[in-house]
C-alpha cells in the first residue's frame, strides 16, 4: 500500500517536535500573534540590487560585435596591427555611449 | 486642513506564502509565513509553533523564497513585492532572545517598458544559490547573479523566446544554473529548458525539450539530485521528466479539480504533498527502481489522496508529520499525516487553525446586545470555507455555571483545604448577612464556616499568613485559624468609637481599615492581631487599596467631600501626596496594581468614570492622570489573574476589562450587561474562571484570551456574498452561493448534486427553485447555486433557504420599509448570467417577507440586467442595475414602479445614499453624486470626478466629502465644491486627499467597533467613522480629524497613490499605523521623535511638545479603534 509507504518515516528535525501538542481539547486556535519587530536601528545593507538599463537590443548587438572581433580577426587587420607594432588598439573602437542609450 | 486618519483595526489574515527553514539560528527550525504585507516568524517547539516576531514591510509580498548560500549556516530569505521591490533578509538573534531584521540586500527590479506577465510574477532561486531568476514581463526572463563580494547585485534581463509562461524553476545538479518552463504557443504546452552562462549574461543552449505536455500542465516541482529532473502536474496528468526518459500517469482522484500547490516532504525528493483548489490533500511518490549501471530510476509515480484540508494557497512541511496549510479563502492550519485513519477515514488530522476573515466580501455593523457597542458581521471566506465572522472589540466570558442569589454586596474565594491549590469555597456578602458557598466537584452547596459570622455584611475575606483566614465586618477584625477541631476564631480585633468599619483593603500580612475619618493599620500575627498604626484624615474615606511592597507598601485613599487622592506610606500612614479630583462625584473605588512593571493608581468615582495615574514607588507621587468614561453606574475596581498576567475588572453597568498591552492600559468591554462584583476563582472543576455577580445572579466563567478584538465564526460551508440585518424581525438576511456538481445520467439527462451538506442544503425550511437543468451552459460540470438565507441573529441558526432560478446570480440584498407599508421586507436583486453574453441582459428584484417564521416572496420585478446594489431610499428602493440607477416606489397595490432613472455609467456597482443625495461608484469612470429632485421625480447628475478611477466600494463622509477605493489599492477623498462660481467647477468632484493602503477594499461601511469608554478630555473626537473591509481579510477604520499635531509627517514613497498609469505622492491622510507605533518605541526614542514638534496648547500659543503630550494624543487615537 503505498499511503502507507509514503507516511512511513516521516522526516524528523528533531524527534520532540510537536510531541507536547495537547490536543485534547479538541482543534486548538491560534490566537496568540507574534510581538511587532519595530525597526529603530539602521542597519546599512551590505549589497544594493541594481538592474542593468543597457537596452537588451543593445546589448546583443554589443556582444555580437565583441564575439566577432575576438573570434574572426581579418587578415588585413592583423598585417596592419603588425605593421604598427600596435596590438591592443582595434582601428575601430564600440561606440559605447550610444546616443539611443 | 482636515485630514483623514487610517488606522488598521484588525491585520491582514490571508496566508499568502509559507516557508520552512533554518533562520533564526542554525539550529532553530522556523515556520515563516508572509500575510499579504506581513511577515510572522514561528519557532518549532514540542509545544507546538511558537511566535517570534512580526515584521511589516511597505508593500505586498509577491514571491517568497528561501536559499542558502555555500558560506552561511543559516537560511536567507528573498522577498519580491507587487512594485518590484526586492529584497534578501536575515534575521538575528540577539543575546536576550530579541530578533533583529537585516536587510543584506535591497533594489527595485522593475523596467520602465514591459508588458507585465498575465500569469503573474514568478521567481526561483537557483539550488546552489548562485542566481536568483525572475520573469515578472513577457518576453524577458531577469537574473540576479549573487555575487558574494560585491556591493552591488546586477539584475539583468534575458530575452526569453518563450512569451507565455506558466512555471519556471531552475534544475538540480546542474553545472550552470538551468532552467525549466512550462510554455503554451498555438500548439499547446510544452518544456523547454535553458542553461545560462552567468559569465556572458545569456542563454547558451538549451539541454532538452518536450514538446506538447498536457494542455492544462502548470505548476513544475523540481526533483533533487541524484534524480535530477522535474515533475509536472497537469489537470489530468502527473509527468515525470529527467531529459533522457518519463514517466507519466493519469491517477482518476486529480482529474475533478486543479492542483494548486505542493510542498517537498523530504530531502531526497521521494515524497510530495499535493493540494488542490477544493481542500483536498494528495501525495505523491516516486518509486525508485535500480538501474543496471547502480544507479536509481523512477520507476512509477504513486498518487493518493490523503483527506481534507482548508482551500490552500500554499503548504509547507515543519516536522515529525506537521503540516502548516496557508489558505488565502478561510482559516489556514497545522494539520498532523498519520499513517492510521481516523473516523472521517482520513490520513491527515486538524491541531491547530489560524482565524482569517480573508476575503471579506461583504459586512454589517449592528448593536446586537443594545449595549452601544457595535459589532461587526462578515462574509468571509470562499466555497467550502464559507463563513460569517462576528467581530466584537471586547472581551467574552463564557459562562459555566450560575446559581441564582439577587442583592449581593461582595464576593471572595478562599481555600480551606490544607495545603491546596484550588479555590473550594465562595464567600458572598449581602446586607446584615454572609453566606458561605462550598465548592465540591461542579457542585455549590452552602454551608459554614466555623468562627466565621454570618449574620453580618462581610467587608472582606481571605486567606492570610501562619494559613489564617479573616473576615471583616463594620465591627472588626476576626482572626480564624486551623485547630485540631477545625477552623475556630483565634483572635478579634474591635474597632473603637461609634463608627463601624466601611472599607477595608488587605495584603496577606496587614489589613487597612477605616472607619469614618480614622484609618487603622492591623498586623496580622500568628494567632493575634495587632494595631499598629492609626491616622485621622481631614474628611471621611470613601476607598482604600494597598499597593505592592513589604512593610512600606505605599496606601491609596479616596475622600469624602474634598473629592481627593491621598497616598500614604505604611507602617506609619505618613501622607505622601494629594490630588484633587474636580468635581462633586465621590470616589467610590481605588487599585493599586503593578502592571507589565508599571505601578498604576486607578480611582473610579461614583458617575462611572474613573481616573488614573502612574504612582511611584518611590515617592508615592501620581503623576500622568487620564480619565476615562466606563459605565454610568458607581463601578467597583478589583484585580484579576488571567493566563500569568494581572488585569483589572471594573464591575459596573458597562463591564470593562483594563489591561496592559505594549506598557499601555487597554479597555476593553466585555460581553455582560452588568456585573456588581467579581473575583478571581481558580476551582478544581472551574480553573482559571471569575466568579461574576449580577443583581439576581452569579455566573462562574472563564474569560476569553485578553485581546482586543474577539472573532467568533459562523461555519456555512458555501459562499456568503451579501448580507442585510433586519432588526423588525430579528434575522440576518445573506446570499450565498454553493457550487453543485451535475452528474450525468444513463439517458443523457442530468441531476445536480450537492457536494457537501452546507448551510442552504441542511436548512429546516426550503423554498424556491428546486435542482432543475442547466439551459445555458449544457457542458458545465459545476453549477453555482443562489441562495437567500434567513438566520436568526441571536443564534445564526439557519431558518430558512430560498433557492434562486438556475442560471439565476443573487448579486444584492437590502432590509427595507417602502411607503406606507408597516413591514419590513428583504429586497434581493439577482442577475441571470447567460454565459454567451458579455453582461446579464435580464435579473429580477424579488421582496421577501420574513414573519412567524415563515417566507413569503411578496413582489417579483422583472428588470433588464443584473441588480449589482440595493438601497432604501427615501421610502422607495434604488437600485443600480448595468449601467443604470432606477428608483422604484412601492405602490398601494403592492408593486414595485419604475418611477425615474439615470444613464450615464459604464456599470454602476455601488450605491451610497445621504439625504437626497446618491453617490454612485462606476466599474472604471469613478465616483458621481446625484440629487434627487422629489418634485420633478427625477435624477441630476452634480458632480463627477473625472479620472479613470476602477472603483471597488464607495461611501459617503459627509454632505459634501465622499470617500472611494478603487483596484490599484488606493484610496482617495473627493469633495465637492458646491460654493465654486462656475457650473463647470462644481461638477468637478476636487481631490482631498489620496493613500495606497495596499490592499483591494470590497466593503465600506459607516460606524465603528468602539462603543462606550470616551476618554473624557480625548484629542481623538471620532467624525464620520467608516469601517472599510479588504479581500485579504483586513479591517481599517478611518475618521475625519481636524486636531493635528504640527510636525512633518514623514514623507514616504511607499504610501504614494499608485496606479497603473500614475503615482502621486499621498495627501490628507493620515498613516494611523505610523503615528500608533511611537507608542512601541523606547522611551528615549520617543524624546528623539518630540525634538522639534510644536503643539498647540489650546490656547492659540504653540510651544514644544512633551513626550508626554505626544504619548497622549496617540493612546486617544489608539483607543478610538
Amino acid at each position: 500500500m503505498s499511503v502507507i509507504e509514503f507516511l512511513k518515516d516521516l522526516p524528523s528535525y528533531d524527534e520532540h517536535n510537536f510531541t507536547l501538542f495537547n490536543t485534547d481539547h479538541g482543534i486548538r486556535n491560534c490566537s496568540k500573534r507574534p510581538s511587532i519587530y519595530l525597526p529603530t536601528k539602521e542597519i546599512p545593507s551590505e549589497q544594493i540590487i541594481v538592474t542593468e538599463k543597457t537596452n537588451i537590443l543593445l546589448r546583443y548587438l554589443h556582444q555580437q560585435w565583441e564575439k566577432k572581433n575576438n573570434n574572426s580577426p581579418k587578415k588585413r587587420d592583423q598585417s596592419h596591427i603588425e605593421q604598427n607594432g600596435d596590438e591592443t588598439r582595434p582601428r575601430k573602437r564600440p561606440c559605447l555611449n550610444s546616443p539611443l542609450n | 486642513m482636515a485630514y483623514h486618519y487610517v488606522v488598521t483595526a484588525q491585520k491582514p489574515t490571508a496566508v499568502t506564502a509559507c516557508i520552512t527553514g533554518n533562520f533564526t539560528s542554525p539550529t532553530d527550525l522556523n515556520l515563516l509565513v508572509a500575510k499579504v504585507s506581513r511577515l510572522e516568524m514561528y519557532l518549532v517547539t514540542p509545544e507546538g509553533l511558537r511566535p517570534m516576531k512580526e515584521v511589516g514591510l511597505y508593500g505586498k509580498v509577491a514571491k517568497m523564497k528561501l536559499f542558502r548560500p555555500p558560506y552561511e549556516n543559516k537560511d536567507l530569505v528573498f522577498i519580491l513585492t507587487a512594485r518590484y521591490n526586492a529584497m534578501i533578509l536575515e534575521w538575528w538573534s540577539g543575546p536576550n532572545g530579541s530578533l533583529e531584521v537585516v536587510t543584506r540586500a535591497h533594489g527595485n527590479v522593475s523596467d520602465r517598458i514591459g508588458k507585465p506577465s498575465e500569469n503573474g510574477i514568478l521567481a526561483v532561486i537557483d539550488p546552489q544559490a548562485r542566481v536568483i531568476g525572475l520573469r515578472l514581463y513577457d518576453g524577458l526572463f531577469k537574473i540576479i547573479p549573487l555575487d558574494k563580494d560585491s556591493t552591488e547585485l546586477k539584475a539583468t534581463s534575458l530575452r526569453l523566446e518563450e512569451l507565455n509562461v506558466f512555471d519556471v524553476e531552475f534544475l538540480h545538479g546542474c553545472a550552470s544554473p538551468t532552467l525549466i518552463l512550462i510554455h503554451q504557443d498555438l500548439n499547446g504546452r510544452h518544456i523547454k529548458t535553458h542553461e545560462i552562462s552567468l559569465r556572458d549574461k545569456e542563454f547558451s543552449k538549451v539541454p532538452w525539450k518536450q514538446d506538447n505536455v498536457e494542455t492544462e500542465a502548470s505548476i513544475l516541482i523540481p526533483v533533487p539530485s541524484p534524480l535530477g529532473g522535474a515533475i509536472v502536474i497537469g489537470q489530468e496528468s502527473i509527468v515525470y521528466h529527467d531529459g533522457q526518459s518519463y514517466v507519466a500517469v493519469a491517477p482518476q482522484q486529480i482529474k475533478l479539480t486543479p492542483i494548486n500547490c505542493y510542498c517537498r516532504v523530504d530531502t531526497r525528493g521521494l515524497r510530495y504533498l499535493l493540494g488542490d483548489i477544493a481542500g483536498r490533500l494528495f501525495m505523491l511518490l516516486l518509486e525508485l527502481q535500480e538501474k543496471p549501471d547502480g544507479t536509481e530510476a523512477v520507476k512509477d509515480l504513486k498518487v493518493e489522496l490523503l483527506g481534507e484540508i482548508p482551500i490552500p494557497e500554499c503548504m509547507t512541511y515543519l516536522d515529525n508529520g506537521v503540516v502548516f496549510v496557508g489558505s488565502r479563502l478561510g482559516d489556514s492550519a497545522l494539520v498532523r499525516l498519520s499513517a492510521v485513519r481516523d473516523e472521517g477515514n482520513q490520513y491527515v488530522q486538524p491541531m491547530e487553525s489560524f482565524t482569517s476573515l480573508a476575503p471579506i466580501i461583504d459586512m454589517c455593523v449592528v448593536d446586537l446586545e443594545r449595549q452601544g457597542q457595535s459589532q461587526l458581521i462578515t462574509c468571509s471566506g470562499a466555497f467550502k470555507m464559507g463563513s460569517l465572522r462576528i467581530i466584537r472589540n471586547g472581551i467574552g466570558i463564557q459562562e459555566q455555571a450560575s446559581i441564582d442569589l439577587p442583592g449581593i454586596k461582595g464576593m471572595w474565594a478562599l481555600t480551606l483545604t490544607p495545603e491546596s491549590t484550588y479555590h473550594d469555597t465562595l464567600v458572598l456578602a449581602f446586607v446584615g448577612q454572609t453566606r458561605v458557598l462550598t465548592l465540591s466537584g461542579e457542585e455549590v452547596e452552602e454551608t459554614e464556616i466555623r468562627g466565621f459570622v454570618s449574620d453580618l455584611q462581610t467587608f472582606y475575606t481571605g486567606n492570610v499568613c501562619y494559613n489564617q483566614l479573616i473576615q471583616v465586618t463594620d465591627e472588626g477584625i476576626r482572626l480564624i485559624g486551623m485547630s485540631p477541631e477545625g477552623w475556630t476564631l483565634v483572635a478579634k480585633w474591635v474597632v473603637e468609637g461609634t463608627r463601624g468599619l466601611s472599607v477595608v483593603a488587605c495584603s496577606g500580612d496587614k489589613v487597612v481599615c477605616a472607619a469614618g475619618p480614622r484609618i487603622y493599620l492591623v498586623q496580622i500575627l500568628n494567632g493575634s492581631l495587632q494595631l499598629k498604626s492609626e491616622v485621622c484624615m481631614e474628611e471621611e474615606v470613601a476607598c482604600l487599596d494597598v499597593g505592592p511592597g513589604e512593610d512600606e507598601a505605599l496606601l491609596g485613599v479616596g475622600l469624602w467631600t474634598d473629592i481627593s487622592v491621598r497616598v500614604l506610606r505604611l507602617p506609619d500612614l505618613t501622607p505622601l501626596h494629594t490630588e484633587k479630583l474636580n468635581g462633586e462625584i465621590i470616589p467610590r473605588s481605588l487599585l493599586i496594581c503593578v502592571l507589565e512593571g508599571v505601578c498604576y493608581l486607578l480611582c473610579a468615582l461614583g458617575d462611572g468614570s474613573m481616573f488614573y495615574f502612574k504612582l511611584d514607588p518611590s515617592t508615592g507621587v501620581l503623576t500622568n492622570k487620564k480619565r476615562v468614561t466606563l459605565g454610568t453606574q458607581p463601578t467597583v475596581l478589583r484585580s484579576f489573574r488571567s493566563l500569568s498576567t494581572t488585569n483589572i475588572f471594573a464591575c459596573s453597568d458597562r463591564p470593562t476589562v483594563i489591561f496592559s498591552s505594549n506598557h499601555k492600559l487597554v479597555f476593553s468591554n466585555v460581553n455582560l450587561k452588568e456585573v456588581t462584583h467579581m473575583c478571581s476563582l481558580n476551582a478544581q472543576a472551574y480553573p482559571d474562571s471569575l466568579a461574576l455577580a449580577t443583581d439576581s445572579t452569579v455566573t462562574i466563567g472563564t474569560i476569553d484570551e485578553i485581546q482586543k478584538l474577539h472573532i467568533r465564526t459562523v461555519p456555512l460551508g458555501e459562499t456568503p456574498r451579501r448580507i442585510a440585518y433586519q432588526e423588525a424581525s430579528q434575522t440576518f438576511g445573506v446570499i450565498s452561493m454553493r457550487v453543485d456538481k451535475v452528474e450525468w445520467g444513463a439517458g443523457g439527462g442530468s441531476t445536480e448534486v450537492c457536494v457537501r451538506p452546507s448551510a442552504s442544503t441542511s436548512a429546516p425550511n426550503a423554498s424556491g427553485a428546486q435542482g432543475g437543468q442547466p439551459k445555458h451552459a449544457p457542458n458545465a460540470v459545476d453549477i453555482e447555486v443562489h441562495n437567500l438565507l434567513v438566520l436568526d441573529h441571536h443564534t445564526f441558526e439557519v431558518l430558512h433557504a430560498h433557492q434562486m432560478v438556475t442560471n439565476e446570480f443573487a448579486m444584492s440584498i437590502v432590509s427595507c420599509k417602502l411607503g406606507d407599508d408597516p413591514n419590513y421586507y428583504y429586497a434581493v436583486g439577482t442577475a441571470i448570467v447567460n454565459p454567451e453574453e458579455s453582461e446579464p441582459k435580464q435579473g429580477r428584484i424579488l421582496l421577501f417577507h420574513w414573519t412567524e417564521g415563515k417566507l413569503t416572496q411578496v413582489a417579483e420585478k422583472e428588470i433588464k440586467g443584473g441588480c449589482y446594489s440595493l438601497v432604501e431610499f427615501n421610502g422607495k428602493l434604488l437600485a443600480s442595475i448595468n449601467s443604470t440607477v432606477r428608483l422604484f416606489e412601492w405602490t398601494s397595490d403592492k408593486e414595485l414602479r419604475l418611477e425615474c432613472s439615470h444613464f450615464n455609467n459604464v456599470v454602476a456597482l455601488y450605491v451610497k445614499v445621504k439625504g437626497d443625495f446618491i453617490l454612485v461608484g462606476d466599474i472604471m469612470r469613478s465616483m458621481s453624486l446625484l440629487q434627487y429632485k422629489q418634485m420633478e421625480g427625477s435624477f441630476e447628475e452634480i458632480a463627477r470626478d473625472y479620472s479613470p478611477n476602477w472603483m471597488t466600494a464607495v461611501e459617503i463622509l459627509d454632505d459634501d466629502t465622499f470617500l472611494g477605493a478603487e483596484n490599484s489599492f488606493n484610496l482617495f477623498v473627493c469633495q465637492k465644491d458646491s460654493a465654486a462660481t462656475t457650473d463647470e467647477e462644481r461638477q468637478q468632484m476636487e481631490y482631498m486627499g489620496q493613500f495606497h493602503l495596499g490592499d483591494m477594499v470590497n466593503v465600506m461601511r459607516p460606524g465603528s467597533l468602539v462603543g462606550g469608554a470616551h476618554h473624557a478630555d480625548s484629542a481623538a473626537p471620532i467624525a464620520n467613522p467608516v469601517l472599510l473591509a479588504t479581500v485579504s481579510g483586513a479591517i481599517s477604520f478611518i475618521i475625519l480629524n481636524r486636531i493635528i499635531v504640527c510636525g512633518h509627517e514623514p514623507s514616504s514613497c511607499l504610501t504614494s497613490f499608485n496606479t497603473d498609469v500614475k503615482t502621486e505622492p499621498a495627501e490628507g491622510f493620515i498613516d494611523g499605523d505610523l503615528i500608533e507605533s511611537f507608542l512601541d518605541l523606547s522611551r528615549d526614542m520617543q524624546e528623539e521623535t518630540v525634538q522639534g514638534l510644536q503643539i498647540n496648547d489650546g490656547g492659540g500659543m504653540t510651544r514644544d511638545a512633551k513626550v508626554d503630550d505626544l504619548i497622549k494624543i496617540v493612546e486617544d487615537l489608539t483607543r478610538i479603534h
